[in-house]
């Protein structure tokens, strides 16, 4: 941490001096060394200047690639194409710590990043007027593949994406079909799970597996608490399904800000698996930590159904969602079968949290992010159904994954899927293995 | 809709229960001495005090003297830290913090243009939540393509001012259409879903890079606001000494407060009127409504539409009072906001958005203020392996989803509200 921090600092006394010269002569010119480039207006309050460098390419600047800004509280302050001389000038509301990434998508074409360095830097501003960052970046050319080959690398990844949604949206789902409750939280027990998995990975030293192992564990642990502590005491008191909702949001609120609170808003890597090369299994190549994310996400999919379909729990979990007074009279321990019903959904959102850490990285906003996601999924397979809740997840998973090359713009690929939620409603609304009573 | 899970839980016999206010009593306490600095103590105390009594009167009826007692001593301790800090602080140079400056910071957010900007927000929800019984969660893409309606005309079409103003207020018409129109006949939380999903999709689509030439990307769309400013009658900044506008705010401050008492107008005027009516019956029982021979749907659609124009109102205003329109202002988190300001205040009531709106930002940028000052300076009040100043900010958005969540348990009519308004269930 030390070490990088000062590099970064190195970097930015380095950077600074050529724009701090520039300021002392007045609107001169910047030095820029591509003469065909532009020197962009210099904004008057405090501004973030980041060069995209290429360190495999003796430090040539990359041009046209978006970075992104985002302060410390999250919130994303401006994205960029970098121009001729790799770089993006960005003004800022106030000093502070700021992320800035690297959407791959927009890396020349034939150019990928090598794997061993990160897609974002820190920048932190302390100056009233330019905060300058460099950004490191290492690639390697790509063979031009055929749209074939990238058509099976997207799917790949597609239904990796879409198995860790499933996860959550099984989760959802469960939760739903027995209470009733459109829990807006759902979320941020994703993150719950990715958060889990850092603490016990980074804070107390377990391997990852251990680690995620044992944020799965909590993750159950934190639905039964949450059931006991909150969902049913409202349930006891006659709190309405809406009012319950909105209780859910701003329980989504409290988590989300003390997950700020307590890891801070950059993205963390775990210790391990952060960069894998990938092997060729045929057409498809894949790390192996995505092999291992797909594996373990469909076993445990394939477990839960099982569980669902073939126990006496698994019954009476689907009978008290059929019919929760037809249950309660047949004589079944209603409070119960939520009780396991949150810790079953809760375990299951939790461990897609923990595969989301491995594959990426854990930011208190991830959850978040994937929550409308999980909505679309579940609400296109049919609200409440499990097989709907699969195969909608599956769908959405794919389609953000492989919806940008059909031309759905990259840089809001989820866009896609919000669009297809809302067609879905608008011809059927029952979701498309929903029954239509459940509508109302 | 078929039984909902709560009606078949209720216990036939009413059983002996902690009171509920004991309860509210040791939440205040405890929240009084973390989170909110000693402000929810004196209420811990009264509730306390009240729960006491009332297990005192029917003790067969009620458990939780524990509880009570608990949250009445925690809230007569927390009342006595308030006023050893208040006296320090007003009086002494002792504490670090400057009592009188968070008060000062808090009034002039609540009387501010941001609180306006939540006020009209709020009215928008309030005819759609309040009356109506709609959930629109997406309340910020209402406010987004108001205030991108204003910037996209002016600046990317060059058309003159009035013409933006209009094209402001004709969007969120048309979004209440479109949005209307497949999912008004669904089920609330469909409409939840829907409506956040389109908010969602607004603020990507306007931020994206690739539509950069029409939105202005993430960096948005400056450059409109002149006929606005050029109007601005006032010659200086005003310092009444308790709140204090820069000239821009003090003429913000006039044009949005005029719209919210002409808003608030409207609604008390259109409440009261037959079509009001109609409304809220339809929140109380829809089929009902449509047995008398009336189209629900049409109704629906209409209150969608005024509220929408509201939002869109909203997002005019804040367009104009930061003259910058950047795809991050209109997040999910303005709608939450906005909800909570109307929760507050109490919806249904015509005055609800603006008591709330008001509050909700005298306590967001009072806990703001006093904690940015307990973390900052070289020997802060507050350790810094508790909290440090970035931490700081996040304490009132902490205390933003607590208060949302007890709120909505315990007091789910707000401040003003009337519970019978608001007997929300899951339709």
């Amino acid at each position: 941490m030390l070490q990088r921090l000062l590099t970064l600092l190195a970097l930015l006394m380095v950077l600074l001096f050529p724009v701090a010269a520039a300021h002392a002569g007045g609107e001169s010119e910047s030095p820029a060394p591509s003469p065909s480039s532009e020197p962009a207006p210099r904004p008057d309050g405090p501004y973030v200047t980041v060069r995209l460098v290429d360190k495999d390419n003796d430090d040539a600047p990359v041009a046209g690639v978006t970075l992104t800004v985002v302060s410390e509280a999250g919130e994303e302050i401006a994205s960029a194409p970098t121009d001729a001389d790799g770089r993006i000038i960005v003004p800022i509301p106030a000093l502070g710590v700021y992320t800035v990434t690297l959407d791959e998508a927009t890396l020349p074409d034939g150019i990928e990043l090598s794997s061993s360095v990160e897609s974002e830097i820190e920048v932190r501003a302390i100056l009233d007027g330019a905060n300058g960052g460099l950004f490191p970046i290492g690639t390697q050319e790509v063979t031009t593949v055929s749209f074939a080959e990238r058509f099976v690398t997207s799917l790949t990844s597609g239904i990796k994406f879409g198995l860790i949604v499933a996860l959550a949206a099984l989760g959802l789902s469960l939760i739903f079909g027995t209470t009733g409750l459109t829990n807006f939280a759902h979320g941020e027990l994703i993150t719950f799970g990715a958060i889990m998995t850092y603490v016990f990975n980074r804070g107390l030293g377990l391997p990852v597996i251990l680690a995620g192992a044992a944020a799965v564990l909590v993750s159950a642990l934190f639905g039964w608490v949450q059931e006991r502590g909150l969902w049913r005491p409202l349930r006891k008191r006659g709190t309405g399904l809406i009012a319950m909702m909105i209780v859910s949001i701003g329980f989504a609120l409290l988590l989300r800000n003390v997950y700020q609170y307590t890891i801070g808003s950059s993205r963390k890597s775990l210790s391990q698996y952060v960069s894998q090369a990938r092997t060729d299994y045929g057409p498809i190549s894949l790390a192996d930590k995505e092999l291992a994310i797909i594996v373990i996400a469909s076993v445990t999919i394939v477990i839960a159904c099982v569980l669902l379909l073939k126990t006496r729990l698994g019954k009476a979990m689907r009978a008290v969602s059929d019919n929760p007074a037809l249950s309660a009279s047949s004589g079944m321990r209603v409070d119960g079968v939520i009780a396991s019903v949150w810790i079953l959904g809760t375990a299951l959102t939790g461990l897609s949290g923990v595969l989301l850490a491995i594959n990426s990285q854990v930011n208190f906003l991830m959850g978040f992010k994937l929550l409308l996601l999980v909505f679309a999924a579940v609400t296109l397979g049919g609200l409440g159904t499990i097989w709907g809740a699969l195969f909608g997840s599956m769908v959405i998973g794919i389609m953000v994954e492989v919806g940008p090359l059909f031309g759905v713009p990259s840089s809001i690929k989820e866009v896609g899927a919000l669009v297809v939620l809302i067609l879905v409603l608008l011809i059927r609304p029952q979701g498309i293995l929903g029954r239509r009573e459940r509508i109302g | 809709m078929t039984t909902t899970p709560q009606q078949r839980t209720a216990p036939a016999v009413q059983a002996a229960r902690p009171h509920p206010q004991a309860i509210t009593s040791l939440v205040l306490g405890v929240a009084g001495l973390t989170l909110t600095a000693g402000i929810t103590s004196p209420f811990a105390w009264w509730k306390g005090q009240q729960a006491l009594a009332a297990i005192k009167d029917a003790p067969d009826q009620y458990r939780g003297r524990a509880l009570a007692q608990i949250g009445r001593v925690l809230g007569i301790l927390g009342t006595v830290l308030l006023v050893v800090w208040l006296v320090l602080g007003f009086a002494t140079d002792v504490l670090p913090v400057d009592v009188g400056q968070v008060f000062k910071t808090a009034l002039n957010q609540a009387l501010g243009p941001n609180a306006i900007v939540y006020a009209l927000a709020a009215i928008g929800l309030n005819i759609h939540f309040g009356y109506t019984g709609l959930l629109n969660f997406g309340q910020a893409g209402f406010m987004a393509v108001g205030a991108y309606g204003l910037a996209v005309s002016v600046v990317i079409l060059e058309t003159p001012f009035w013409l933006g103003i209009v094209a402001a207020l004709v969007a969120p018409v048309v979004l209440a259409l479109v949005l209307g129109f497949p999912t008004l006949r669904l089920r609330a939380d469909y409409l939840a879903i829907a409506t956040i999903a389109t908010a969602e999709i607004l603020r990507l689509a306007f931020g994206s890079v690739e539509l950069k030439d029409a939105f202005g990307g993430s960096n948005g769309l400056t450059g409109y606001a002149s006929a606005y400013q050029d109007l601005n009658p006032y010659g200086g900044p005003l310092d009444l000494g308790f709140v204090e506008f820069s000239q821009r705010d003090l003429w913000s401050v006039t044009v949005g407060w005029t719209l919210v008492g002409l808003s608030l107008l409207l609604v008390w005027g259109l409440m009261r009127s037959p079509w009001g009516r109609v409304l809220r019956s339809i929140r109380e029982d829809e089929d009902a409504v449509r047995s008398l021979g009336k189209n629900v749907f049409a109704y629906k659609m209409q209150a969608l539409i005024l509220g929408g124009v509201f939002g869109g109102l909203a997002g005019l205003f804040l367009a104009l009072k930061q003259a910058s329109v950047v795809p991050a202002d209109y997040s999910t988190n303005i709608t939450f906001f906005a909800y909570t300001a109307l929760l507050i205040g109490g919806a249904a009531r015509v005055l609800g958005p603006l008591a709330g709106a008001v509050i909700f930002w005298f306590l967001i940028a009072g806990l703001g203020s006093f904690f940015g000052q307990a973390t900052s300076g070289p020997d802060p009040l507050m350790p810094t392996f508790i909290m440090d100043d970035t931490q700081a900010s996040l304490v009132r958005f902490i205390v933003t989803g607590l208060g949302l969540m007890l709120l909505m348990i315990f007091r789910p009519q707000g401040i003003f509200g009337d519970r019978r308004e608001i007997a929300i269930d899951g339709r």
